[in-house]
């Protein structure tokens, strides 16, 4: 049985741990802006080179991405691609942490993992928040949708956060224990990510590699948020592409990823302790 | 992993506030095929409110068994218990209760002297604790350096700091790994007092041989993974000789004197440096004769130097 007093204290170290990594990240302002600016950057390319393919003959699709709803769905993979940097900052967090020995002062603390879990993700989700703000006014202006489907748009928003933070703790206890492995997770990762159709269609595979795409969790994550919009946006066209696998692949990741990754991170962390300088 | 803490039942009445029982640490070295035991069957009992030095050469042990004593580590058998409690089974009453300080680290270069001190506050759930930051902050001098970067505080700022963090948590254990290194000689007295006046059970290592002397009840010396000695720091120095040094400084019949001198069985190294003369006597029960026959001697001054601790170091090490 959870005591309250155990929730305010969680919570009050998720704030204390979360307040840390803002002002950590506070003091060089600069990386802040290049951190917001580089993503955007990126995003001009993609709709340019979609605004070319789509412009070569009316009314080409390429699945269901087609010319009038190309921008939303770049837009959310914008969104996608800025969140998944999370993943990354774990590992970041924990290696400087490792090397300026602060890492074993939390360590030491009274301090439950599922704290060390939303810590990270609610300061790295609060200085996430501006671009996102204004990609979702952005996405709003060009393809309104009503304040329920927006809410439906962050509650799944929410789930990607704690998932995209459950791959970064699992990540993060091996930058913490064996760092010489986590460029290996990171190719997996980059794998993964690549057949789960963030920035394209899964039609842009050829038939053996898409096969594997609908073998993928990830892509139906990315798909529904996708579809989430555009249920929103134009029903009669999404409601047929949104499937129960799209439902039980979302429920399932944020369900159990983070579960898994606690577990992991505490078996390795347990055994290995900090090492690898 | 041992399993051997798992037939212990927490003693909560036991007298020691530390136990550890035959404690073991291995790593594995980086291209060779062997293990390094970096401790080897450690036992040791640390009484209630005692401050207990941990010496010993560099590389000895003394970071792991602090390390394990705090949970960062796990060990590879044996185990140790904190006021009775396992802390493989019960690191959670370890976290609470133990605090760790590791020299000047542990603190965030990049935060404030004050967001330092509130984070750990926070994670530790210390209340009221902008009242207990300005209390310690004014106890340690770095109350005007609160608002400043930790990256720009001087090393013996950095310390004070981790010292008031690791205080202001208020654990019922400290464990100070070098709690003093780059103090000036007044801070590390009024630390030293500070220290003493806590009547906590601290557990210190420490290369500063003042700072154990005057800090610690009891030593232990730890060397190659393993603890030679554990006593107090008088029967420590009487193990590394029984010998007496003497000095001696007359006004005339020097050469006479020392000449009589080596006659005696008793004495040995006679030398002369600065017209004092020094030698060495078997042990104290030779005193009565040596004054007996310093009678005779138109004696300025008499000096016994006893050894340090720093001698019991040098000598143990090596």
């Amino acid at each position: 049985m959870i005591k309250l007093d155990s929730v305010k204290r969680y919570i009050r170290q998720i704030f204390a741990l979360t307040e840390k990594n803002i002002f950590l990240e506070m003091r060089f302002k600069a990386h802040l802006v290049s951190r917001f600016l580089n993503p955007i950057i990126q995003l001009f390319v993609l709709i340019f080179v979609f605004g070319l393919i789509f412009n070569i003959k009316e009314g080409y699709s390429i699945g269901y991405w087609n010319s009038k709803n190309y921008i939303l769905f770049l837009l959310i993979a914008f969104s996608i691609q800025f969140s998944k940097s999370i993943i990354n900052r774990y590992k970041v967090l924990f290696i400087r942490e490792k090397y300026w020995k602060t890492l074993s002062a939390t360590m030491v603390a009274p301090v439950n993992r599922f704290t060390l879990l939303f810590g990270t993700l609610v300061s790295e989700m609060l200085m996430n928040s501006i671009p996102l703000i204004i990609i979702f006014i952005i996405a709003y202006i060009l393809y309104p949708i009503s304040l329920f489907y927006l809410f439906l748009m962050l509650l799944i928003y929410f789930f990607i956060y704690l998932i995209f933070g459950a791959l970064g703790l699992l990540i993060g206890v091996f930058a913490i224990s064996h760092e010489s492995l986590v460029p290996y997770l990171q190719i997996f990762f980059r794998i993964l990510f690549l057949f789960s159709c963030i920035n394209y269609p899964v039609q842009i595979f050829p038939e053996l590699f898409q096969f594997f795409v609908y073998l993928n969790p990830f892509y139906y994550l990315f798909d529904l948020i996708r579809l989430v919009w555009y249920l929103g946006y134009d029903y009669e066209a999404a409601i047929r592409l949104i499937t129960p696998t799209h439902i039980i692949s979302t429920l399932l990741l944020t369900i159990l990823l983070p579960i898994f990754s606690i577990f992991l991170f505490n078996k390795v962390y347990k055994k290995y302790g900090i090492t690898g300088y | 992993m041992s399993n051997e803490g798992d037939n212990v039942q927490a003693n909560l009445n036991t007298d020691y506030d530390i136990e550890i029982f035959n404690l073991t640490k291995t790593y594995t070295l980086r291209g060779k095929n062997n293990f390094i035991k970096a401790l080897d069957n450690i036992n040791l009992k640390i009484k209630q409110n005692e401050i207990f030095g941990l010496l010993g050469p560099n590389g000895a042990g003394k970071t792991t068994l602090v390390s394990i004593l705090t949970t960062l580590l796990q060990p590879t058998t044996g185990y140790a218990t904190i006021y009775g409690r396992n802390i493989l089974k019960e690191s959670w009453f370890i976290k609470e209760n133990v605090g760790l300080m590791f020299g000047g680290e542990m603190i965030y270069l990049r935060l404030t002297g004050y967001r330092n001190l509130k984070y750990y506050c926070k994670l530790y759930g210390i209340k009221d604790y902008k009242t207990k930051i300005n209390e310690l902050a004014e106890r340690f001098d770095i109350k005007e350096w609160l608002d400043q970067y930790v990256g720009s505080y001087s090393k013996g700022m950095k310390l004070k700091l981790a010292l008031a963090r690791i205080l202001l948590i208020e654990p019922k254990i400290l464990i100070l790994d070098e709690p003093m290194l780059g103090l000036d000689p007044k801070s590390v007295k009024k630390t030293t007092n500070l220290l003493k006046n806590l009547h906590k059970t601290i557990l210190l290592t420490s290369h500063q041989m003042d700072v154990v002397s005057n800090l610690c009840d009891r030593i232990a010396f730890l060397k190659e993974g393993k603890i030679l000695k554990v006593d107090t720091q008088e029967n420590f120095k009487k193990m590394i000789s029984e010998r007496l040094k003497i000095q001696v400084e007359l006004t005339s019949n020097k050469n006479k004197f020392v000449q009589s001198l080596s006659k005696l069985d008793f004495v040995s190294e006679i030398t002369e440096s600065d017209g004092k003369i020094l030698f060495f006597i078997e042990n104290e029960n030779f005193y009565q004769i040596l004054f007996t026959f310093l009678k005779d001697y138109p004696i300025t001054h008499f000096n016994e130097i006893r050894p340090t601790l720093d001698d019991v170091f040098i000598k143990l090490a090596s």
